[in-house]
């Protein structure tokens, strides 16, 4: 009996592994067996720790340079798709661990909530790997559908309810769009295998340039830009935090490993027909995300506007078909992962004080919580991309990216775009820094959130001086075969 | 000579400091000493090495030429673009590299009477320092921007927190010459495919020809510009030295004209010379501008703050002047002003604010005669005053002698328009001077200033005292500035056309 596809599966076997033991820990914590203790938060970290040891046991095995044809060439272990198992397992990893504080919104339902955030970062591994229009779609729904899920689990919440309803009817519409666009590309192409359809010269098809525009609203809107950033803010902070912070990000790191497989390598042949839509939407979000994010009155929605904003610039590498630009990409989404589980735990600490992330809540909370408000004004930092952080180099390699493909105009759009982030940072650390105002001190984050949190900083600077390393890894997982033209 | 570890200390010293102020209490005096003591610290070791590396390298003007052996450590490779940690000294920037650091340690004795945000405050300012001292010793572009724009946030803090609503406008001009420089690199970089950003590779290869080159010129140009507040780029600095805290406007000066100028010379004329030949004419309309409407500004203001703000935008015209004349005598006598004004300017933005602050006062006619009873306080603006106008034994008259003598052998007519400017603007500060300092006081006045005393008097004794120092030492150190400009000149001038050949029949 041949069993090399346990090996094949090994990191999201692991992941559907532990999902299934949260969900009988669920059972025991939901009968109080646990006491306040959340095991099955330990439980998921150590399924996420396995699984990450696993990739990287990967990336130096036969399957990363060569991978081989996996399930008859649906299913890829390459580097790129390693990349993103890495990326994506920390990611969850720092969201597990960021959201402790934030736990308290989904009980009793701690393990059903860890479990379908396993499940949906295996969604994230599995999408990553598709090198086939069904496994991409499959792996899509995958990853948001179950998150859509846990933010349903505040049931006595009934605004959380009645937005995670939408958040699911929004999310099962994109999806329809995505394998509308899939479905059209596989009927013109005659094949929904990625690599065949990269082979062949398609011919000019109007209908190519509406399957384009499914492909890209279907997938751009799982990453919130426009029009879908407001909504997903308004989403995060309706919602149970920690499910709508993993319904950020994992669904982001799915849709851009599937825009990436699809878009440059699988139809990378013929950019005249995605990269005129993929470059309006790039704009569009690069000139609302932060004109919003300027007038927002509330901290961590800016913060979330800020990130959307920093998601766009994502588009900009997606236009130039070349290798250092898809590098570009993926350090981008590695930067971004840190802060948005950061603004996970410092917006759980604040929701657990019962303190509010206005404007008036948080004037002059340098002189109350000197280190919850220097990890604040690091977190708008980042976001808005200040030098030395990771942000301001992601920008400057996004407009070089712009450039290379043409795209002058939206290279501006992203400089001054850049400075209103700058405009908002600087509100904010005003108000963060304001001598005038006094009041009592904030407890910091539960010790788990803190350990997150401090992780987050440190990995703020640390992306920085570790850029060479990062993005020499990167540039190693954007390597064909399913790149380029 | 600056050794690897030597470089980087001078820059990073002020940063650990800045994490190291930022943990301490303040909630006793003590505790706020404590403070405000590691802060001074922090200046010190910088300004120690940064002596050691001064006394090594300036006996030796040939060294001045060329990057002295510095830190070169690969930070991004094989992508876009190369990124090197690389640090290093030469005529260019060595001096204000050490003028940075000597001032600091003054700039922390100015601050020792802050009453708020003990640890925020010193925090931005060591952090500031981190920016120029990095941007002044980077031998790499890129590494050049990030440092540029790294004080662009500390700097409109600490302005605003001071209550000034100044701070916005600090803000969104600095981050608009951030994204100007930021975009005349990226152009650069798609024009060229060139992917290594290192002063020495881009300056012997012209890497941007026809018109993209005068686009990255435009834009370099504005970014240097606006850093260096030339009209009609800045308000900014007017608006901030005459509405923010005295040890704030202090700090925004020196973060102003050294850094611009010095991006001029070494970024601008040394990559893309041919651009800036084509920009002389406006470019010299532009230096006088600047020169006779700072000056006139001063003469027209009653708020000594601002006549202040603007004789120092009136200084940038002769400065930028230096810059267009392309000669080696010219540039460093540029860079010789920029010295110097790191030195004069904060100590005129000091005296003049203590003065008002003491006064409580803003308008020229309610302080007539204010500083008759404070001799030290007068002493130290006339020392600022004569460092700002080249008067000689100061350090601002190596540079402005340097400067004028070259310009004229370019620019004959406008360099004479210049020592006209300088002329007015010497009257209107003269103004100033008469005015507050030298008149007795009136007696329906009353003013009673107290004179300086404590850390402000030493503050302004270090300052001073270096004008007096450099002015007297200037042999000393100008023929390593005059050698660190002769690579950037020669390159200037292979891309000048050849003098037209005299007609026939004219007398030799």
């Amino acid at each position: 009996m041949n069993l090399a596809f346990l090996q094949d599966f090994g990191p999201i076997g692991i992941l559907v592994l532990g999902a299934a033991a949260c969900s009988w820990l669920d059972l025991g914590q939901a009968r109080g067996d646990w006491g306040r203790r959340a095991p099955s938060r330990w439980v998921a970290l150590a399924a996420l720790l396995l699984a990450f040891l696993a990739s990287i046991g990967f990336w130096h095995s036969s399957f990363g340079p060569n991978p081989p044809d996996v399930e008859h060439g649906s299913f890829l272990i390459d580097r790129f798709a390693l990349f993103f198992y890495a990326v994506g397992l920390a990611a969850a990893g720092a969201v597990v661990l960021c959201g402790a504080d934030a736990e308290v919104e989904v009980a009793p339902h701690t393990g059903v909530y860890h479990a379908l955030l396993l499940m949906a970062t295996a969604g994230v591994l599995f999408t990553a790997s598709a090198a086939d229009l069904i496994s991409l779609a499959v792996g899509l729904a995958l990853t948001s559908l179950p998150l859509a899920i846990a933010q349903g689990l505040s049931k006595t919440n009934l605004t959380a309810l009645r937005t995670a309803t939408r958040s699911l009817t929004l999310g099962g519409a994109l999806l329809l769009a995505f394998i509308g666009g899939e479905a059209i590309v596989a009927g013109l192409s005659g094949t929904t295998s990625l690599s065949s359809i990269a082979r062949q010269s398609l011919p000019v098809d109007p209908l190519m340039g509406l399957a384009a525009l499914l492909l890209v609203v279907g997938a751009l809107g799982q990453l919130g830009v426009f029009p879908f950033g407001g909504w997903r803010a308004l989403e995060l902070e309706r919602t149970p935090l920690a499910a709508g912070t993993a319904r950020t990000v994992l669904p982001a790191l799915a849709a851009m490993a599937a825009l990436l497989r699809l878009l440059p390598g699988a139809l990378g042949a013929m950019p005249q027909d995605w990269t005129v839509t993929v470059s309006v939407v790039a704009a569009l979000t690069l000139v609302v995300a932060p004109i919003l994010a300027l007038r927002e009155r509330r901290l961590l929605r800016a913060v979330q506007l800020l990130v959307v904003a920093q998601v766009a610039l994502c588009l900009l590498d997606l236009l130039d078909v070349s290798k250092p630009a898809t590098a570009s990409l993926l350090y981008l989404l590695l930067s971004l992962v840190p802060i948005a589980a950061a603004t996970l735990g410092l917006w759980g600490a604040l929701r657990g004080a019962g303190e509010e992330d206005t404007k008036v809540a948080l004037r002059g909370l340098w002189a109350r919580t000197p280190w919850l408000a220097g990890m604040l004004a690091l977190l708008v930092a980042a976001a808005a991309g200040l030098p030395p952080l990771a942000g301001f180099f992601v920008r400057i390699f996004s407009v070089e990216a712009a450039l290379r493909a043409g795209f002058g105009w939206l290279a501006l759009v992203a400089l001054v775009s850049g400075v209103v982030g700058v405009l908002v940072a600087y509100r904010w650390v005003m108000v963060i820094f304001d001598a005038r105002v006094d009041g009592p001190e904030i407890v910091l984050p539960g010790r788990v959130a803190l350990v997150g949190v401090v992780l987050c900083g440190v990995s703020f600077l640390g992306f920085v001086v570790a850029m060479g390393p990062l993005l020499g890894i990167a540039t190693r997982a954007a390597l064909p075969p399913l790149f380029g033209p | 000579m600056p050794t690897d570890i030597s470089l980087t200390l001078i820059v990073f010293v002020p940063a650990v400091g800045a994490l190291l102020v930022l943990g301490l209490p303040v909630d006793t005096d003590l505790q706020r000493f404590r403070v405000r003591t590691t802060a001074l610290f922090a200046t010190l070791i910088p300004l120690l090495i940064a002596i050691f590396d001064v006394l090594g390298e300036v006996g030796s003007p040939s060294q001045g030429a060329l990057a002295q052996p510095a830190l070169n450590a690969p930070w991004l490779r094989h992508f876009f673009l190369q990124l090197d940690y690389h640090l290093g000294t030469d005529g260019l920037n060595l001096m204000l590299l050490f003028a940075v650091t000597a001032v600091f340690p003054a700039l922390i004795l100015a601050s020792w009477r802050q009453r708020e945000r003990y640890r925020t405050y010193f925090a931005m300012v060591l952090l500031v320092e981190v920016s120029l001292t990095g941007a002044f010793a980077t031998q790499d572009l890129l590494l050049f921007l990030v440092f540029f724009a790294l004080p662009v946030v500390p700097l409109s803090v600490l302005v605003a927190a001071g209550g000034s609503g100044a701070g916005r406008r600090v803000l969104i001009s600095q981050s608009l010459s951030s994204a100007a420089l930021l975009a005349a690199i990226l152009l650069m970089l798609l024009r060229t495919g060139n992917v290594t950003f290192d002063f020495l590779t881009l300056g012997t290869n012209n890497p941007v020809k026809g018109a993209p080159a005068l686009i990255v010129a435009v834009l370099l140009l504005f970014a240097f510009a606006s850093r260096m507040a030339i009209f009609p780029l800045h308000r900014w600095l007017v608006e901030g030295v005459s509405s923010a805290p005295t040890p704030v406007g202090m700090l925004l000066t020196i973060a102003s004209l050294p850094v611009g100028a010095y991006g001029l010379v070494r970024v601008l004329l040394n990559m893309d010379p041919l651009a800036s030949l084509q920009l002389v004419r406006p470019l010299l309309a532009l230096a006088l501008v600047a020169l006779f409407w700072g000056a006139l500004a001063a003469r027209g203001s009653r708020d000594p703050r601002r006549i202040v703000g603007f004789a120092l935008v009136a200084i940038t015209g002769p400065v930028l002047l230096g810059v267009i004349s392309f000669s080696e005598t010219s540039i460093s006598g540029a860079l010789g002003l920029a010295f110097a004004y790191v030195f004069f300017a904060p100590l005129l933005v000091l005296t003049v604010g203590a003065l008002c602050d003491r006064a409580g006062r803003r308008q020229l006619t309610d302080l007539a005669g204010a500083a008759a009873g404070a001799p030290r306080l007068r002493l130290l603006f006339a020392l600022g005053v004569a460092g700002l106008l080249g008067v000689p034994l100061l350090a601002g008259f190596p540079g402005l002698f340097q400067l004028l003598l070259g310009s004229f052998v370019a620019h004959r007519y406008v360099t004479s328009l210049t020592c006209l400017g300088l002329l007015l603007l010497t009257a209107s500060l003269w103004r100033l001077l008469g005015a507050i300092f030298w008149t007795g006081p009136k007696a329906e006045l009353q003013l009673a200033i107290a004179d300086s005393h404590g850390s402000e008097f030493y503050a302004g004794w270090i300052m001073a005292g270096m004008l007096i120092v450099f002015g007297f030492s200037a042999g000393y150190f100008v023929p390593y500035t005059v050698h660190g400009t002769d690579l950037v000149a020669a390159r200037v001038s292979s891309y000048a056309p050849p003098p037209a050949p005299a007609p026939k029949g004219t007398h030799k």
